[in-house]
């Protein structure tokens, strides 16, 4: 019994982190029509600069400090060079997944294709953990899944508590119209790019914390964040963070039954099932009727 | 124009399965038919995959899933069941139809699985194939599979001259294939659904039967292909079968080369195997990718049709920079293989520059050519170039 819950409770905080990867891509799909397939190098890429600001000494933890702001400009730069050259929503695809491939050896030109992972004496954190009876949370996790969550909550409040966020979903549901309601559809388009990016920059510095990272680790996230994506329903935060979760319990829960590499078989056969049976997702996107 | 097409086509397959013959006697090195060979297999896969995504407008990421499935397949009859390399190519050809055909039974029936999520499903497809093949221990168990040496009909000579040979003859299957689907009565089915799937129905396209006949067939042709890689690759494991590097490749090849002709993806294959294949030996594969990258948003933003349409339009100046830079090169670095790399760098350069850019510099060249011409008494030279 003490197992299972173990492996719910693990399960439930990388979920969390699963989700932080997936929110920034779901908003930019849902909400500004753009398949970023580019937000999986913008992650390792502020995993990197986690590491590199961490190795020249700065505390860890305060790293995101300076990621956060910098990947904002980023986002907002690339809303602007999108609409710039006014591109459609399969173009963003393949143009972003150039940049994937610009990103990805271009890290590994900077940081060469070696595994890294930050020291213990530099990232002590990793190994504190927080004992709550029989169960062991890693504070590291419990901090990612709190800086989930928080995001998820903060985004869904401006999407849907919001005039900015009305505004949002009006664009994203008919710019014609919006516009003519006086929406700045151009402007609000690059502050959520902004934030999209934002997120990208806070799945990183966890990435950096947890895990050993190297120039191809994107491609090993892709698989399971657009699942998440899709389940969540796209532009949905709520959403996505409990498909996230829901993807890692089942995950976990495998692990611990069975054999671990039919771990990711199950976010897959969840994925299938529910593209072919409520291909909008389990959630509902954050708008339905798109006109285009 | 009529002759030449077909001439070239005959002349350049005719040179093709000579070589072999004549490499020891031109001084070839041995690797120039592995890279041939890798050649072949890119074109048979990038063109497998055009014909869903740039006949029919379906874009798939899950490329993976038919040739991994392929690799797999030849793998285990190979290794496990005894079979030799000409029966089971077929049959992992066969596979990969097989998976084709549940694909689209299950796909085409569900009228939401369009666009994205279409996308999005042939990669799910990928990725469960590869934890299966993974998770299984009597496929793979997460050892791999080593081939080692396998048996071959003894008449090749060699096995690099057996994959030489069935890999050109399944890209030659292929490139034919996606010739004559495009000119068919069933390709411009296709290209009706590509362009409009509803009002294609409703003219009475047998949209669902095109769609299931197209997917079962690229399925069939980038299996075999990947069953005939099982043996180039000789060391098999899931987590490099099913990476996404295939995938990946295909959609940039054919992309560069062009996604509306069966020539596109020939063309695009070409420039980019040979050009990521020489710079990756001087040691630049990082730079290399990218620089792919980089061509890829150049093409999508400002050339749509692809090299190949530019290569249509700018024929004559782009053989003359080719013939000009060819000797050029011979005189720089390294064997026949640079040379050409490096020709066809400067022929796409020279494809790539934007009309304006483009019209200037001919322009320029024509003018000096007719001045020079005036000089030594030969007149005028008019030279037609458009855009």
């Amino acid at each position: 019994m003490v197992t299972w819950i173990q492996a719910l409770i693990s399960g439930a905080l990388v979920g969390g982190m699963y989700a932080l990867l997936a929110t920034g891509l779901t908003l930019s799909w849902g909400l500004l029509r753009t398949i970023n397939l580019a937000h999986f190098s913008l992650v390792l890429l502020a995993a990197y600069a986690t590491h590199t600001l961490s190795m020249a000494g700065l505390d860890p933890l305060t790293t995101i400090l300076f990621s956060a702001p910098v990947f904002f400009g980023l986002g907002v730069l690339m809303q602007y060079l999108r609409d710039r050259l006014a591109l459609d929503e399969f173009t963003t695809l393949i143009v972003s997944f150039g940049l994937f491939l610009i990103f990805e050896h271009g890290m590994k030109l900077v940081w060469s294709a070696d595994f890294r992972r930050l020291p213990l004496e530099v990232n002590p954190y990793f190994t504190m953990a927080w004992n709550l009876g029989p169960f062991t949370l890693p504070v590291l996790q419990l901090v990612g899944f709190a800086v989930s969550v928080g995001v998820s909550v903060a985004i869904h409040h401006l999407l849907f508590r919001t005039t900015l966020g009305a505004a949002l979903r009006a664009a994203a549901q008919d710019l014609a119209v919006a516009t003519a309601f006086g929406v700045d559809a151009g402007t609000i388009a690059r502050l959520l790019s902004g934030v999209a990016t934002a997120t990208a920059a806070c799945g990183g510095w966890l990435l950096g914390l947890l895990y050993v990272i190297f120039p191809a680790a994107a491609e090993q996230w892709i698989g399971v964040t657009f699942a998440i994506v899709i389940l969540g329903g796209l532009g949905n935060p709520l959403g996505t963070l409990a498909a996230g979760m829901i993807v890692g319990t089942a995950e976990a829960l495998t692990a611990t039954v069975g054999d671990p590499s039919t771990a990711r078989l199950v976010s897959l056969v969840i994925l299938t099932a529910a593209l072919l049976f409520r291909p909008q997702g389990l959630f509902r996107p954050a708008v339905m009727e798109v006109k285009r | 124009m009529t002759w030449r097409a077909p001439a070239a086509a005959a002349s350049a397959v005719a040179v093709l399965s000579l070589l072999p013959l004549m490499q020891r006697s031109l001084g070839l090195p041995v690797y120039y038919l592995v890279f041939l060979y890798s050649l072949f297999f890119w074109i048979t896969q990038a063109t497998t995959w055009n014909m869903l995504y740039g006949f029919t407008g379906y874009f798939s990421f899950g490329q993976g899933a038919f040739f991994g499935g392929g690799v797999y397949t030849a793998a285990m009859l190979l290794d496990r069941l005894g079979f030799d390399l000409l029966a089971s190519v077929p049959l992992a050809g066969l596979f990969g139809a097989l998976l084709g055909l549940v694909m689209a039974l299950v796909i085409f029936r569900m009228r939401k699985l369009q666009g994205e999520i279409f996308a999005l499903f042939t990669l799910v497809v990928a990725l469960g194939l590869s934890s299966f093949v993974q998770s299984s221990s009597y496929i793979d168990g997460g050892l791999g599979i080593a081939l080692g040496s396998v048996p071959y009909p003894s008449w090749f000579g060699s096995v690099t001259l057996a994959l030489y040979y069935l890999a050109l003859v399944l890209a030659l299957i292929t490139v034919a294939t996606a010739g004559w689907v495009q000119r068919s009565r069933f390709g411009r089915g296709l290209f009706a659904i590509r362009d409009d799937e509803p009002a294609a129905e409703a003219m009475g396209v047998p949209t669902f039967r095109y769609k299931t006949t197209v997917l079962v067939l690229s399925g069939f042709l980038a299996g075999a292909s990947g069953g005939l890689h099982a043996v180039q690759i000789n060391y098999i494991t899931g987590s490099s079968v099913f990476s996404l590097q295939v995938p990946l490749y295909v959609i940039i090849m054919s992309v560069l080369g062009g996604t509306g002709h069966w020539a596109g993806p020939v063309v695009g294959a070409t420039l980019v195997h040979t050009l990521s294949d020489r710079l990756s030996g001087v040691g630049l594969a990082d730079l290399t990718q990218v620089l792919i990258g980089a061509v890829l948003i150049v093409v999508m933003l400002y050339l749509r049709e692809g090299v190949y349409g530019r290569l249509r339009r700018r024929a004559k100046p782009a053989a003359l920079v080719f013939a000009l830079s060819l000797p050029a090169w011979s005189l720089i670095h390294g064997g026949v293989l640079d040379w050409i790399a490096g020709a066809m760098a400067a022929t796409l350069l020279l494809l790539l520059l934007p009309p304006g850019a483009y019209a200037v510099l001919t322009g320029a060249v024509c003018g000096a050519v007719a001045a020079a011409g005036r000089r030594i008494g030969l007149g005028g030279v008019s030279w037609r170039t458009n855009r």
